[in-house]
């Protein structure tokens, strides 16, 4: 009997030891989802404005409108010059979906890195017009993500 | 009968765990608040574009039916969501033409997740002449030292296919847009 | 044999206490963690949430920027009414002028007429808190009728439209995508005088200084808004450069180190009823001409 008694106390700690860890680590991974939930969703706020910046691109500038066919599967946004605007324009678009030069952090010993939003291999910004209509298509997070706008220009 | 001293340790246990959940819940709710807000905004502007696109639309049909713009009739029964309420410097709903459509029959050329999503816009607008400052438009007013009829567009953009679209239930957005013919 | 009824072996307690404090660092670890994780979702909620409404607002203003009802002319109760004084305040940016924290930043102020009896002025500029604060927030203000005899009617003042606000640049260009400068005319720096803002110039509604007749020449607007969480994120401090627009119409800081965490938001926006985009006029011309929008 005095057995009992021992062994019901350490079964007990050790089942209740059980069930904090299972909350704490539920609490970790929640917390984990949500802060990386919350990066996303800023930089989709900021994709939104972005998709805005495309359309009024395309609709101040109706007559040549083809000109703003636009895509971009890798991540990595190189300009092309020109003087035309569509062309103005279209290297404006590919700074500004790489944030390019807005904000940069101090990394290590006094250099500065670039902040930008996350790119993955799957991911595409991609504009297509055609009949006098302009498209966005802006896929983020490998993909799935998917920002649709549409728009009849001319 | 089973003695527990320790008793108190269980219900503190669950309780902890309750406390714990219930903290990573809270800051899910907070994200989840930014993505739902993001959502809205993501409708709301392409509903802003549904509507631009009805002011483009009626000018094409402006540019090609110059001989209807001169009698104009009461458009009220043909008006599902587009209604004079949004326009306050217009009384009555006296125009010349009045069209709607749902994104996906314009805007050409998509398919799946896409044209599923344009499907559930549309834009519903008519033309009429510009009103007086009293809000009538039963005859044409003039630009100052010329002979060009002022038109005006009234287009809205719903976040709603074009046939269940009330402005009850769905979020409208009301542009006017005001033209001259470069032909006049 | 006796019976233990009272107190607890050595093993027990010995176990019962590591297994409390190993409770106890757990719970502590993670309200720790909690507590930081909180602080970051939520100050980052919040930047979130006022950029957004933001640039909504400052977009949909933009877009109205220079739409003049029909009727505001014949019929307006202001005393601006001709067609030459209205198309003289319909936009205004005037550069590093009430600049913000960094000195930098912009004032833009916009016009519109939305009916025959109504116009909207509405100004965006940063301004410093009060009591002792040294941020500053981005306020918005509406005025109507601004030309009144008996004085406007100020709907809005002075609201406090984003908190925190490091940095606020407009740009504008033109039909070739262009910066264009200077367009201001009123609350104007030393930057636009130097630019030759007060130079007489003939435009088809009669003659205006330089800086009031480019509004009319406006085909995009561009808007940086740089704002910071109101309290602090990060374990560690350390420096953000934040270079807004291009140089010199645009803003270049290095902001000390510190713990907070900063977004840069972008939009920028046709002008629809500034200069219209050029229309190819065919020969047998069947061309819409003159077109303006207005939304509420």
């Amino acid at each position: 009997m005095e057995k009992n008694i021992k062994g019901i106390s350490i079964l007990e700690s050790l089942v209740c030891l059980v069930i904090i860890g299972i909350g704490f680590v539920a609490m970790l991974q929640l917390s984990s989802f949500s802060i990386n939930a919350m990066d996303r969703s800023l930089e989709k706020n900021k994709l939104n404005f972005l998709s805005e910046m495309v359309l009024e691109d395309m609709i101040g500038d109706p007559d040549n409108a083809s000109n703003y066919a636009f895509n971009q599967t890798n991540c990595n946004y190189s300009t092309q010059g020109g003087t035309e605007l569509h062309k103005k324009n279209k290297d404006k678009w590919r700074n500004k979906l790489e944030e390019k030069n807005q904000i940069k952090f101090e990394k290590g010993s006094g250099g500065f890195k670039d902040k930008k939003p996350k790119c993955v291999s799957g991911d595409s910004k991609k504009t297509i017009v055609s009949g006098g209509v302009g498209r966005v298509n802006f896929f983020t997070g490998k993909g799935k993500r998917k920002k649709y706008l549409g728009v009849i220009v001319k | 009968m089973k003695n527990r001293e320790k008793g108190f340790a269980l219900p503190v246990a669950l309780l902890l765990l309750v406390v714990m959940t219930l903290m990573g819940v809270v800051l899910v709710s907070i994200s989840a608040g930014d993505i739902k807000a993001n959502s809205e905004k993501d409708n709301s502007q392409q509903a802003f574009y549904a509507a631009e696109s009805g002011i483009t639309h009626a000018k094409k049909w402006m540019k090609t039916n110059t001989d209807k713009l001169s009698t104009q009739k009461n458009l009220n029964n043909k008006l599902n969501f587009c209604k004079t309420s949004f326009f306050p410097n217009l009384i009555g709903t006296n125009g010349f033409y009045t069209s709607r459509e749902n994104l996906n029959t314009v805007i050409t050329g998509t398919s799946g997740d896409e044209q599923r999503r344009l499907s559930k816009f549309s834009f519903e607008y008519f033309i009429a002449y510009s009103p007086n400052q009293d809000g009538n438009n039963n005859s044409p007013k003039k630009k100052p030292n010329t002979n060009k009829t002022y038109y005006t567009i009234y287009s809205c953009g719903c976040d709603g296919p074009k046939n269940t679209c009330r402005s009850q239930n769905n979020k409208v957005v009301a542009l006017e847009a005001v033209v001259t013919l470069a032909t006049q | 044999m006796k019976k233990k009824t009272l107190g607890f072996t050595l093993t027990e307690t010995l176990v019962a206490i590591v297994i409390g404090m190993i409770s106890v660092a757990a719970a502590f670890s993670a309200y720790n963690y909690f507590n930081k994780s909180y602080a970051s979702i939520s100050q980052k909620s919040a930047i979130s949430k006022s950029a957004r409404e933001a640039l909504t607002a400052i977009a949909r203003d933009l877009r109205n920027a220079g739409y003049i009802d029909p009727n505001y002319v014949a019929y307006s109760p202001e005393s601006n009414r001709t067609e030459r004084t209205v198309r003289m305040n319909m936009l205004s940016v005037s550069q590093k002028r009430f600049g913000g924290k960094y000195g930098q930043s912009d004032y833009l102020q916009l016009w519109y007429a939305n009916s025959a009896t109504q116009s909207r002025y509405i100004t965006y500029y940063l301004r410093q808190y009060q009591g002792g604060n040294s941020n500053y927030y981005l306020s918005r203000s509406v005025l109507l009728n601004r030309h009144h005899p008996q004085g406007g009617n100020q709907l809005i003042d002075n609201e406090l439209f984003v908190p925190y606000v490091e940095d606020f640049q407009v740009i504008l260009r033109d039909k070739d995508g262009k910066v264009l400068v200077p367009v201001c005319s009123s609350g104007c720096g030393s930057i636009e005088d130097g630019q030759g803002r007060g130079n007489v110039v003939s435009t088809p509604y009669g003659q205006m200084t330089s800086g009031q007749a480019n509004a009319m020449d406006v085909h995009t607007a561009e808007i940086y808004l740089t704002v910071r969480s109101p309290k602090e994120v990060y374990s560690k401090a350390r420096r953000t450069k934040i270079q807004n627009g291009e140089s010199p119409h645009g803003s270049n800081l290095t902001i000390p180190a510190d713990k907070y965490h900063r977004e840069t938001f972008f939009v920028s926006v046709h002008t629809r009823n500034l200069a219209t985009p050029q229309v190819k006029i065919a020969s047998s011309g069947q061309s819409i001409g003159v077109g303006t929008g207005y939304n509420k």
